[in-house]
């Protein structure tokens, strides 16, 4: 079996060297190519040639960071393995992949204690379509709504008066008590309530519910 | 003493932009002050209270002209240059309007109550002359208080457009400081590190076993500070988005509060595709919040959103289960400032609300 080709991209020079070399001591890998930005690589037929890409998610401030590099080397070949590497966390940088293409993706984070055989095999197996992304994921950024986030979504003011009202208290008292008008009250109720049952229907028994909901919720918090 | 120049003089006689409701005001207040006279003429009861409500009703028709044509003048005028004659002639129109409507206050007057209201066929050019003369004089005090009012309205906005600006450019100052430190940190000291490590790491093989484990411990050692302390001061300097996006930066900030609050991040997928602009600017003010939150309390938990709508309305809260604080309390610190700076920025609308025993919560508003 012939050895896997590789596109090495990094924009920090003495990094590039010294793991270059390294890299091209391995009889599994060929390095065909080390570059220190985006804009070298993307002009070059080699990518077409490459089996897999091992590339710094930073690079050129004024140019493609290394997601999108891998993205554009995709369009060229779309066989072509995608191994990106950083000092920041790559975690988050895998919902940055457009989703249809994330297999044959692989991250990690840099790592002096890494040896030979680790970078190879990453390589090699992100090349045979293998990538990591999905043990690396954080997760998709989703707009997820947490029960118990709903109490901080009312206003301390809000609380304060649904507080009063689960004691049984009517809007008049509360006002008394709060020493806020009678109309600012009931506003703020149903502001609360909408907030509380934001699915409520008009005949319910709003203020049960409500009071319900917010009792529930101060169990949770 | 200011020499009092004749320069001076025909600028202060005119000409001014009007202001139909102060003209208004003066001139219902004169013929109100002329027809009251007659209001007590009356014998008390209801002859003096349908008297009085007469002269109310009627005593709105000159100075409502004079309002309507100050206001329409104001709108046709279109002087390159300020023109006094022109202004004067203006003027001297507005007051021939007594030639409408005073004939028709005559002829009510005097058939009612029998007052005689001094009609314009009564009053030669001396009088007209005269009264042009008075109220001109009249519009010429009114509106110079206006215009030092005014003068006075646009200095003070100037100083605080002035303090605002200052005061972006000292945030802008101190975020360029921050990401060239991020990055020397990033590019120079974290890659050096690296480079030293896997050196280190080269040329174990070679050596003894005891060196090896010197060497061993080095690496480990050096590893440490760069993909902890270090990446960790980096991304607290200056988050990168690209690399982390906002929910990712925040996470990372969050770490130092972990062991006293529970922090819950929620950020909507349309706030990710923010411009970085925006992104550094709620994470600012994420980042001041939240230690406002530590200062207060600490709360127990707290929550942090930030969505975006389909409009491109983005809404930060902050919210927490403290104790909460006193409004003026909350209201001054470094903090504040720097919120208040951002909110600036962002060309937003902060609301800050807690009762004491029931949290706090902070809200900004933004646009895109």
């Amino acid at each position: 079996m012939r050895a896997t080709r590789l596109l090495y991209v990094e924009n920090d020079s003495a990094l590039r060297r010294i793991l270059g070399e390294m890299l091209s001591q391995s009889k599994e890998l060929e390095l065909i190519g080390s570059f220190s930005n985006s804009d070298e690589v993307l002009n070059r037929t080699l990518v077409r040639k490459a089996d897999v890409a091992l590339i710094d998610f930073a690079l050129d401030q004024n140019g493609l960071n290394g997601i999108e590099l891998g993205i554009a080397l995709r369009n060229i070949n779309e066989y072509i393995g995608i191994v990106i590497y950083s000092q920041y966390s790559v975690s988050q940088m895998v919902s940055r992949v457009p989703k249809a293409m994330r297999s044959g993706w692989s991250f990690f984070d840099k790592s002096a204690e890494m040896e030979l055989a680790d970078y190879v095999e990453i390589i090699k197996l992100t090349s045979s379509g293998k990538g990591n992304w999905e043990n690396v994921s954080a997760g998709e950024v989703e707009n997820v709504e947490v029960q118990s986030s709903i109490y901080f979504q009312l206003s301390p003011r809000q609380r304060s008066i649904m507080s009063l009202s689960a004691q049984g208290k009517g809007a008049q008292d509360i006002a008394v008590q709060l020493d806020l008008s009678y109309s600012y009250v009931r506003k703020e109720l149903s502001r609360a309530y909408a907030v509380l049952l934001p699915n409520a229907v008009a005949s319910d028994d709003l203020k049960t519910a409500a009071v319900l909901k917010y009792m529930e919720l101060m169990r949770l918090s | 003493m200011k020499k009092l120049t004749f320069r001076k003089v025909l600028a202060f006689i005119g000409p001014y932009p009007y202001n139909p409701y102060l003209i208004f005001l003066f001139f219902w207040s004169i013929v109100l002050s002329r027809l009251l006279p007659l209001v007590t003429d009356q014998p008390s009861g209801t002859a003096r209270w349908s008297a009085a409500g007469v002269v109310f009703l009627l005593s709105f028709i000159p100075p409502s002209l004079f309002a309507i044509a100050a206001y329409m003048a104001q709108k046709a005028r279109n002087w390159r240059t300020p023109s006094l004659p022109r202004y004067i002639i203006e003027v001297a129109i507005g007051q021939s309007l007594g030639f409408i409507y005073a004939p028709f206050l005559h002829s009510i007057l005097e058939s009612r109550y029998g007052y005689d209201f001094q009609t314009i066929s009564t009053i030669n050019l001396r009088v007209f002359l005269a009264a042009l003369i008075f109220v001109l004089l009249a519009l010429a005090l009114m509106h110079q208080a206006e215009r030092k009012i005014t003068e006075r309205l646009n200095k003070a906005n100037e100083l605080v457009e002035h303090l605002k600006a200052d005061r972006e450019e000292l945030i802008n100052l101190d975020e360029a400081i921050r990401r060239q430190t991020s990055s020397f940190l990033h590019d120079r000291v974290q890659s050096d590190l690296m480079v030293v490590g896997i050196k280190l790491k080269s040329i174990q093989g070679t050596s003894s076993i005891e060196i090896n484990d010197v060497i061993d411990k080095a690496i480990s050692h050096l590893e440490n500070t760069r993909s902890a302390d270090l990446k960790n001061i980096i991304q607290v300097l200056s988050p990168n988005f690209e690399a982390s996006g906002l929910k990712g930066s925040l996470e990372s900030l969050i770490k130092q509060y972990e062991s006293n609050m529970a922090i819950t991040i929620q950020v909507d997928s349309a706030s990710e595709e923010l411009d970085s602009h925006y992104l550094l600017g709620a994470y600012r003010i994420v980042e001041q919040g939240l230690l406002n939150s530590l200062m207060h309390g600490p709360a127990k938990k707290a929550l942090v959103s930030i969505t975006t709508d389909a409009a491109g309305q983005s809404e930060i809260m902050i919210s927490d289960d403290g104790p909460g604080a006193d409004l003026d309390l909350v209201s001054s610190g470094v903090g504040t400032a720097v919120i208040d700076s951002w909110v600036s920025i962002l060309n937003g609308i902060k609301t800050l609300d807690t009762v004491p025993g029931y949290g706090y919560r902070l809200q900004v508003v933004f646009p895109k």
